[in-house]
């Protein structure tokens, strides 16, 4: 059992790799009842081709999620939910672009849930009844994001932003990619991915981790895998070019949203590790668009706009800004956020009173129980690893590493897409 | 964790004191009967209150003086509870042993009565800058429900039911009662709130409680005594015949509400038994009648779960799908009701709701809100304790179930009908 020390935080996580290859990560809060167990697969909606040995497999759209809600399925006559809550385990699971996760809280029966929540999971029972059964609920799902504006609204802009990329695509899959999906589909991704070596498991709040990595190594122990086939996941070269400049586009809104996304290469940013990317931008961002800043403060004050965020993510090897407002004036907007791109600032007033406040307050990261298993999975799966240098990381921000990030944020490849409201609606 | 209050003439502090989470949080309620004309112009109030003050005018200025204050949040928030209207001050912030400001304690505590004592007023008049800015934000808000296919098909229910019940009242009011809203009248309502409402605070978290009130009563000149009592519960005209109404929409799915009355529930049904009830029918998540019945035997949707509205002795389902299902979904709805009538519930099903309730609440006990929330009602409404009410669970037999469940009638259907793909 390995502690790592979380520097500046007197926090701990405890590491743990059984014998199979899943790691175990660990927080312990002893204040708390209950607590949180996640198993995570690296799999999730994005990954659709792939390759073992010299052998290529492509499956349908939305067969990351498919599987989550088929893996619920024990036998014939019973389901993971009817045995957690004989035990008084609270279950569930969801899938994202980049990974698939099943959860359970408990406050009782911790290790029974604990033994249950890896049976489940590692129980290869699919039929082809229990397909089509789900294909029924799964379509009703994803009609239910399609009436959903703001979803609309989010994969209409990824679409403008990424050509190939297949982070365009909804994760549950649109209603045809759902008809497609069968049986030898899912077995395969199963037989490819659920294995111990590709996936891990976190547990948050009040147990005995060394009692709990003992379970794992048992109930493992007794069960039979196969050497791990180390399946590799193909992407799709994402060109640099936006896919569109400009589109408007009618959807169920009762007022205009204005999406205005840059797409900016990685590889402008030299000697930036990601995840330092992200917090530089993410506070550039904050001091240029956030509450406090002027151009947020005179778009609402001359009634330009109601709303007013920013964004960003990492899209293959993209950073990918997005600032989003709501605006009668779209025209006017546009035109200013163009302009406040050209001539971005930050003063040594806002960053020294943002990252005072954010350092003082990184304690609370550690409170929760389900905000940290939410922590660890994004460690792991975007950085590959525990990140224990955080404060550090914050504390060495200055306006030089700023301005060096910040002169590479320009208005050279934008995307801007305009959500109007259906011609029905009226206000 | 210790529980003390503290009477300070025209206002008590209620506080809990527990090591168990690193931030506090602090609730200043001011309570009244729900009136339905005013409930525009307390929304809001209770924006312009906790947005812009005197010494903070502009958003940006707030922002700037929260994050002096180690990312500290403050916002307003009306909430509707049967016949009565809260208007909640939350203040959320990191707790004191972890900074090492001196005067942080007591510059986080001023800052919300900062905000209720001293508003943005000039003449008995809201700053016009401000109020047009929330104003026109509120008036997106209300044409904006739209955006939501659940949320209309909802508040379409509950009018279509009775629009004269509160339970059907809207917090924003209508886009017409907020235009008639001036800064000079929303001065009035400030007026009446301070004067009018009965005040109360609640605050959770670590600190020394002694020297937490007597920081509030130097920042808090609140003069006015108010002890009425406020009812809380609506009761909702029964209907002789059911009302199924249909609208168009141009939605893909189709929604479907679906109003039960409960009448006549006594204390300890109210409080414990119909939970139980509602666990095993429709808000036990995936394995609740409802859902296996509508999701698992007939693929008809994603999800299906029955809400009670304690406070307005109510029962409400809502269900997204595919427009040919809408009917045989309440066939199916019924028909589950009609099996609970009939006892067709295991024993077993029966203790494992209960477990799975009691659990709930230990997860409750692990959140300061919701510690929070339970003494705030325990203290409105004598809601037992959750030690307390774990025990009440366990005592709770078949027919205590059985009972309940008798006492629903159908009210209203609303079918919000989608166009298909």
């Amino acid at each position: 059992m390995k502690e790592i020390a979380l520097e500046g935080l007197d926090e701990k996580i405890y590491e743990y790799t059984t014998k199979t290859g899943l790691k175990i990560y660990m927080w312990v809060n002893e204040k708390v009842n209950s607590c949180l167990m996640t198993l995570s697969v690296k799999y999730g909606s994005i990954h659709t081709k792939f390759k073992v040995g010299k052998k290529t497999y492509e499956v349908p759209n939305g067969v990351a999620h498919f599987l989550e809600h088929i893996k619920f399925n024990i036998n014939e006559n019973s389901t993971a939910h009817d045995e957690f809550y004989k035990i008084g385990g609270d279950a569930n699971a969801f899938t994202t672009f980049k990974w698939t996760s099943y959860i359970v809280f408990a406050t009782g029966n911790k290790n029974e849930n604990l033994n249950l929540l890896l049976d489940y999971v590692y129980n290869p029972y699919f039929t082809k009844k229990m397909i089509n059964k789900e294909k029924g609920i799964i379509i009703e799902e994803a009609n239910m994001s399609n009436d959903d504006p703001y979803s609309l609204i989010f994969y209409n802009n990824l679409k403008a932003v990424l050509q190939k990329s297949k982070y365009r695509n909804l994760i549950t899959g649109e209603v045809e990619d759902i008809k497609e999906i069968e049986l030898d589909d899912i077995k395969n991704v199963y037989d490819s991915f659920y294995h111990p070596k590709n996936m891990f498991l976190i547990i948050t709040g009040n147990f005995n981790p060394y009692e709990m990595a003992k379970i794992t190594e048992e109930n493992l122990s007794k069960k039979e895998f196969k050497e791990y086939i180390e399946p590799v996941i193909i992407d799709e070269t994402e060109p640099k070019k936006v896919t569109v400049e400009y589109s408007e586009t009618n959807v169920n809104v009762s007022y205009p949203k204005i999406k205005y996304s840059l797409k900016i290469p990685l590889n402008k940013f030299k000697n930036i590790e990601n995840l330092d990317l992200k917090i530089l931008v993410r506070l550039i961002l904050n001091i240029n668009f956030g509450p406090t800043s002027d151009f947020y403060t005179e778009l609402i004050e001359k009634e330009l706009a109601t709303s007013l965020s920013s964004n960003l993510d990492i899209y293959e090897d993209y950073l990918v800004i997005t600032i989003s407002a709501t605006t009668n004036y779209k025209d006017e907007v546009i035109k200013r956020l163009k302009e406040k791109i050209d001539m971005l600032e930050i003063s040594e007033k806002d960053i020294i009173r943002k990252k005072n406040a954010t350092l003082a307050t990184l304690i609370l990261d550690y409170d929760d129980i389900e905000t940290v298993s939410m922590k660890i999975q994004d460690d792991i799966i975007n950085e590959g690893k525990i990140i224990t240098d955080l404060k550090e990381r914050i504390s060495n921000i200055d306006k030089d590493i700023l301005n060096n990030v910040l002169k590479n944020i320009t208005n050279d490849n934008v995307s801007v897409n305009v959500f109007m409201p259906n011609k029905n609606q009226d206000n | 964790m210790k529980i003390k209050t503290y009477k300070c003439n025209s206002f008590n502090v209620h506080t809990i004191k527990t090591d168990k989470f690193k931030t506090t949080h602090m609730e200043i309620m001011f309570r009244c009967p729900v009136v339905k004309e005013d409930l525009a112009k307390q929304t809001f109030l209770i924006d312009m209150l906790s947005e812009t003050s005197k010494k903070y005018p502009k958003r940006k200025d707030l922002i700037i003086k929260f994050e002096e204050l180690y990312k500290t949040s403050l916002y307003g928030s009306n909430i509707k509870t049967g016949q009565m209207l809260i208007m909640n001050f939350i203040t959320d912030f990191i707790n004191p042993n972890f900074i090492t400001d001196k005067n942080y304690l007591e510059e986080v505590i001023k800052l919300p009565f900062e905000l209720i004592e001293r508003p943005n007023v000039v003449n008995e008049e809201f700053d016009l800058k401000q109020f047009n800015i929330i104003k026109e934000r509120l008036i997106k808000e209300i044409n904006s429900i739209s955006d939501n296919p659940f949320k209309l098909c909802m508040k379409k229910a509950f009018e279509a039911m009775d629009k004269d019940s509160p339970s059907s009242y809207s917090l924003y009011g209508t886009v017409d009662e907020l235009k008639s809203i001036t800064p000079a009248s929303l001065y009035k309502m400030y007026k009446q709130m301070l004067k009018n409402s009965v005040c109360d605070i609640f605050i959770i978290g670590n600190l020394d409680m002694d020297e937490a009130v007597s920081l509030i009563k130097k920042h808090f000149k609140y003069r006015y005594i108010n002890n009425n009592q406020i009812p809380l519960y609506v009761n909702n005209k029964i209907k002789k015949k059911e009302l199924i109404i249909n609208e168009k929409s141009d939605n893909i799915q189709a929604n479907m509400t679906v109003i039960y009355n409960i009448n006549n529930l006594t204390d300890n049904e109210k409080h414990i038994v119909f939970q139980v009830f509602n666990y095993i029918f429709g808000n036990g998540g995936l394995t609740s009648k409802l859902y296996q019945k509508i999701r698992e035997e007939n693929s008809l949707c994603y999800s299906i779960s029955s809400m009670y509205m304690k406070y307005d002795n109510l029962l409400a389902i809502h269900v997204s799908l595919d427009n040919n299902n809408t009917k045989k979904a309440l066939t199916l709805i019924k028909k589950c009701l009609k099996e609970m009538n009939e006892g067709k519930f295991s024993e077993e099903e029966l203790n494992d709701a209960k477990m799975n309730i009691c659990m709930s609440l230990d997860f409750a006990c692990d959140n300061n809100v919701s510690l929070l929330n339970n003494y705030v009602f325990n203290y409105f409404d004598n809601f037992p304790m959750i030690d307390e009410r774990k025990e009440m669970y366990k005592k709770v037999t078949r027919e205590d179930v059985i009972n309940v469940s008798k006492k629903l009638k159908l009210n209203t259907v609303f079918i919000l009908e989608g166009k298909g793909e």
